[in-house]
């Protein structure tokens, strides 16, 4: 789907410096600057800002330049009629497939790995003339929440480089945040896209499961895996939305749905739409987030909106049933990582393909990649299938039944994102399960494949971007953004790490 | 708590090798996990033990058509070692 130009509406308050998707095609649109001479400032910015957070892990220049040169040539065939994102440059989470370069999901076992097809979502963007800058840094096979466990080192936190930019896809959001990319493509399996994007103060989206094609989306865990937009704002994050989703052959999991775009639907009216409040999704979070989300919830009741109570029975339930079963995903799906058709192989002596393949998997894979294949194999093995496997799926089932009655209740579910804002990277508990826990408000809505959003509502008292979620039930986005986008539009929240990222004066 | 004996199964399944340290610190996190989802086993549901698909057209199958293929010189491109365009891999069987 071409979203084009003549659909911009820009809605931005005068006086303030914008990298946003809608402006910057507005400048391309009117001939302020041309997409190579846009696409040198961004690769000049990421040479200048990026060996302070490690965003990105490949810078594609020549790529970039080319597709930028192009863009120009096709804008002036094709005048008003050109789409939105064409000619903006863009970065993609190092999981997703572009044929011709590396896709290493910042793992050894893929470190030389060359894509030979490029991901349908990704292959849309560029149909619509998006410009590639690079790829960006993630957590080993996007297997963690602090960007911080695969090759290339850690991703710092653009606000506080002391700190997290979160995970899996922190590396995509810190590069949203610092400006060094307009907008990215990152993964969301349990969070993977929203929480960093609340940590980076950027907006985060997690579409409905099925609506976008995981087709070369390297796969950690299919049935909660869903390619996510990162963006400045709300309305770029539906232009990438509408862009990217649609029906796939490749993705038998797609729907087979004819899709209105939801830039359309965008008005910031959320006069009785009800909003429903999980009071288990505030508990352990710190008074700053606390009182944040009060605020937004209070601007919420201003709009016109109706705040109820809802309870979630099983919501006690949602992580062990998105660690057995995910795990159980990624046992499997990591069968294939053996060293003989592509990745890494050990140069170590052999005795036969097993010893082979096992010192090659020992050898390349991280701590928790290993942790999470040992213990899907172990949840699936014949003495735990019934008690954890199967147990986990009625869970789950259980899990979506509930959000299909909380949905009869409310049109969407606001709760914080995070329990807390970015991390210190010495947070290190010593039981590996209260990392895990922090996951809590972000899970649910993959382990029922379910709309979510972050977006910043406000800062902690170390000037650190907070995070709010909204949910939303199946193929709901358009309500999603839209309640987004009312708060975002109505919020004086302004936020800045400060560090001469390319931006432009309204 | 994963015993001894399910953490080697575990790891010949998984073709994963572990030394002796790596073996103590990925039980200790292993049992972590496992306390923290046996949760589950606590819970009677009537729900089914099938997968509620998450999307209608993933039960359906494709049309068997045809299609473009990778081509092979492209699929053996990342692989180490080929031959006559096949994969070359040690042989699994015992003879000769």
């Amino acid at each position: 789907m071409l979203i084009v130009q003549k659909m911009v509406i820009l809605s931005l308050k005068g006086g303030v410096k914008v990298s946003n998707i809608l402006h910057l095609s507005n400048l391309l649109a009117h001939k302020k600057i041309s997409s190579v001479e846009l696409t040198k400032q961004y690769l000049s910015a990421i040479r200048k800002i990026n060996p302070s957070i490690n965003a990105y892990i490949n810078i594609t220049e020549e790529t970039a330049i080319a597709q930028a040169k192009k863009a120009d040539d096709l804008r002036d065939t094709l005048g008003g009629n050109a789409p939105v994102l064409l000619g903006i440059p863009m970065a993609l989470k190092d999981n997703l497939a572009v044929r011709g370069l590396n896709t290493t999901c910042c793992s050894k076992a893929l470190e030389n790995f060359k894509s030979t097809y490029t991901a349908t979502a990704v292959q849309k963007l560029f149909d619509s003339g998006a410009v590639l800058l690079g790829k960006t840094n993630m957590d080993e096979f996007a297997m963690g929440s602090y960007t911080n466990t695969g090759i290339y080192g850690a991703t710092f936190n653009p606000y506080d480089t002391t700190k997290s930019s979160g995970g899996s896809s922190g590396g995509s959001a810190a590069a949203v945040a610092s400006k060094i990319a307009a907008y990215t493509l990152g993964t969301d399996t349990a969070g993977s896209a929203r929480q960093p994007a609340s940590f980076c103060g950027v907006v985060g989206y997690k579409p409905t499961y099925g609506t976008v094609s995981r087709y070369g989306a390297i796969a950690l865990a299919s049935s909660f895996d869903q390619i996510s937009p990162i963006a400045n704002s709300v309305k770029d994050c539906a232009i990438i939305y509408d862009t990217i989703k649609g029906f796939d052959i490749n993705d038998m999991t797609t729907i087979k749905q004819i899709y209105a775009p939801c830039l359309d639907k965008i008005d910031g009216n959320v006069k009785n739409v009800k909003i429903g409040i999980v009071n288990e999704l505030f508990e352990n979070c710190s008074k700053d987030i606390t009182d944040s989300l009060h605020q937004a919830i209070e601007m919420y009741r201003k709009l016109g909106a109706e705040i109820v109570d809802v309870k979630v029975p099983h919501i006690e339930f949602a992580l062990p049933v998105y660690y057995i079963l995910g795990c159980a995903e990624i046992s499997s799906n990591f069968g294939r990582y053996d060293g003989i058709r592509y990745g890494y192989k050990t140069t170590k002596p052999y005795k036969d393909v097993d010893d082979f393949i096992a010192k090659t998997r020992s050898e390349s894979f991280g701590d928790d990649v290993k942790r999470r294949i040992m213990l899907g194999i172990y949840f699936l093995s014949q003495n735990n299938f019934n008690e954890y496997f199967l147990k986990a799926i009625q869970l789950r089932n259980e899990l979506v039944s509930d959000f299909d009655e909380a949905f009869k209740q409310c049109d969407l579910i606001l709760s914080p994102t995070t329990p807390t804002t970015a991390t210190s990277f010495d947070y290190n508990p010593e039981n590996v399960v209260d990392k895990y826990k922090a996951d809590i408000c972000v899970v649910m809505t993959n382990v029922c494949g379910l709309p979510a959003v972050s977006i910043p509502c406000g800062k902690d008292k170390l000037g650190l971007p907070i995070g709010m979620q909204l949910m939303g039930a199946k193929n709901s986005d358009c309500k999603v953004l839209n309640a987004a986008f009312a708060f975002e539009t109505n919020s004086d929240l302004k936020l800045d790490p400060g560090l001469g990222g390319v931006t432009y004066d309204i | 708590m994963i015993t001894e004996k399910d953490f080697e199964n575990a790891a010949e399944n998984a073709l994963l090798y572990f030394n002796d340290e790596e073996k103590e610190r990925f039980m200790k996190d292993m049992s972590s996990v496992i306390e923290f989802v046996s949760v589950v086993k606590t819970v009677n549901s009537d729900k089914p033990t099938a997968y509620k698909p998450l999307t209608i057209s993933a039960t359906e199958l494709r049309e068997d058509v045809i299609g473009t293929t990778l081509p092979n010189e492209e699929a053996l491109s990342n692989a180490d070692s080929s031959e006559d365009g096949y994969f070359v891999i040690k042989r699994r069987s015992k003879g000769e």
